[in-house]
Order: structure tokens, then sequence, then C-alpha cells
């Protein structure tokens, strides 16, 4: 029953959780992304991010596939456009037997998310605009 | 054959820009092409990755002809 996708609708956290509920597995992880106000001495705004739709549910589905083959069950969904402070940006969720293998594969899930799926930010930061992946 | 720019260079340059290619090209090619009439990017085109057929590609040879789709893909940042 697992759910990967990209959605410019807001995302509902406590639904996506409730869908990985199920009788075999005893932990789930979740890691929950959302826009953040500072970093370091930066402020945010908001963000707005685009994708390149198609390619990118095609990674997050490879990387969930990985999972999916050991057994658990994932959650992706990934939210475009414009977002304020503290909207849901990322929902990553993964349902396995025991606990270990729930939080190693989450963390999996989203550090190879940002490192492959054709998502990219337009950081409106009070002093100018960044492009994330970019550097100054 | 029209190539697909995302981020910052959809922004900059437009969402396609139209290509002549070889019949046969490796897949970094595309992104010569591109800094050929837009030199002002080569930095961003050099950190960025080409996709074909919406898989990532840059060290393949391809056939024309067996390509539907090519993009340029600028250093991702979800999450």
């Amino acid at each position: 029953m697992s759910l990967i996708k990209i959605t410019d609708q807001p995302i509902n956290t406590d639904e996506l959780t409730k869908s990985l509920i199920h009788p075999e597995f005893g932990g789930i992880d979740i890691f929950i992304g959302n826009i953040r106000k500072f970093t370091d001495e930066i402020e945010t705004e908001k963000i707005e991010y685009t994708t390149y739709k198609q390619m990118a549910e095609k990674e997050m589905q490879k990387l969930a596939d990985q999972v999916l083959a050991k057994g658990m069950d994932v959650v992706m969904v990934h939210r475009v456009g414009e977002l304020n402070l503290s909207d849901v940006a990322v929902f990553i969720g993964v349902a396995a037997p025991h606990r270990a293998e729930a939080f190693e594969n989450c963390q999996f899930l989203i550090d190879q998310l940002k490192r492959t799926v054709p998502i990219w930010k337009k950081e409106y930061d009070r002093d100018k605009i960044r492009w994330g992946g970019l550097g100054e | 054959m029209k190539v697909k720019l995302f981020s910052i260079l959809a922004e900059e340059i437009g969402a396609t820009v139209d290509l002549n290619l070889n019949d046969n090209f490796y897949a970094r090619d595309v992104k010569n092409s591109i800094k050929k009439s837009y030199p002002e990017f080569s930095d961003i085109l050099d950190q960025s990755l080409v996709a074909v057929n919406e898989e990532y590609a840059d060290d393949e040879e391809f056939k024309l002809s067996d390509v539907t789709e090519i993009a340029i893909i600028p250093p991702v940042s979800g999450g």
C-alpha cells in the first residue's frame, strides 16, 4: 500500500501516518520536513518548490522500491508550489516489523531524495532570493 | 529537439531550448551545446546533469531516434 507522489496540495500528515498502520508492522518512523525561518543569520520568508514531476516520481519510486523489497511499507510525499513558514514540504514514512529498520530506512529515503530527486527550491530570504543547491 | 530546463535555468532562459543534435550524441554534449548559446550559465550547466527519457544519463551515448525527452537537471534541492 505504498504511496509515492508529488502534490501541489497541503500534506495531511495524520492521514499519511494512519496509512502506514498495519498489524505486521511494530515500528513506524516518520520524517516531516517543514519550512524553517532561520538558517544561521539568513531569514527565510517563503520557499517556492518546482519539479520535473514525471522523473521525480520515478526517482522516488526507485528509492521506495529498495525499501519495499525488504518487506516494509513506504510513504513519500513532496509538496511543490509556494510554501510558507512551518508548512510541510516533505513527508517520509517507513513502517517495519521493528524500530531499527524503520529508523534506518526512513533516513536513507530522505537523504537520497535530497540527492537524486529532481525538485528545486527557490528561497525567498529577507535579504535576497537564493536557489537551493547552488550555494551563494 | 526541445530540451527541458528547470529551476534557475528555466527562469532565466525559458522552459525549453531548441537544439540541433547529431544522430548519435553523448548526453553531456547537450550541456555543451547550451553553453555555446548561453555562456553566462556555464557554471550552472557544469554542475547540472542530463536526463534522457527521464533517466540520468550524462555519460551515455544515444541515437536521436531513441530519444523522446531530454532535460537538464541543475543541482537538486528538495526536502
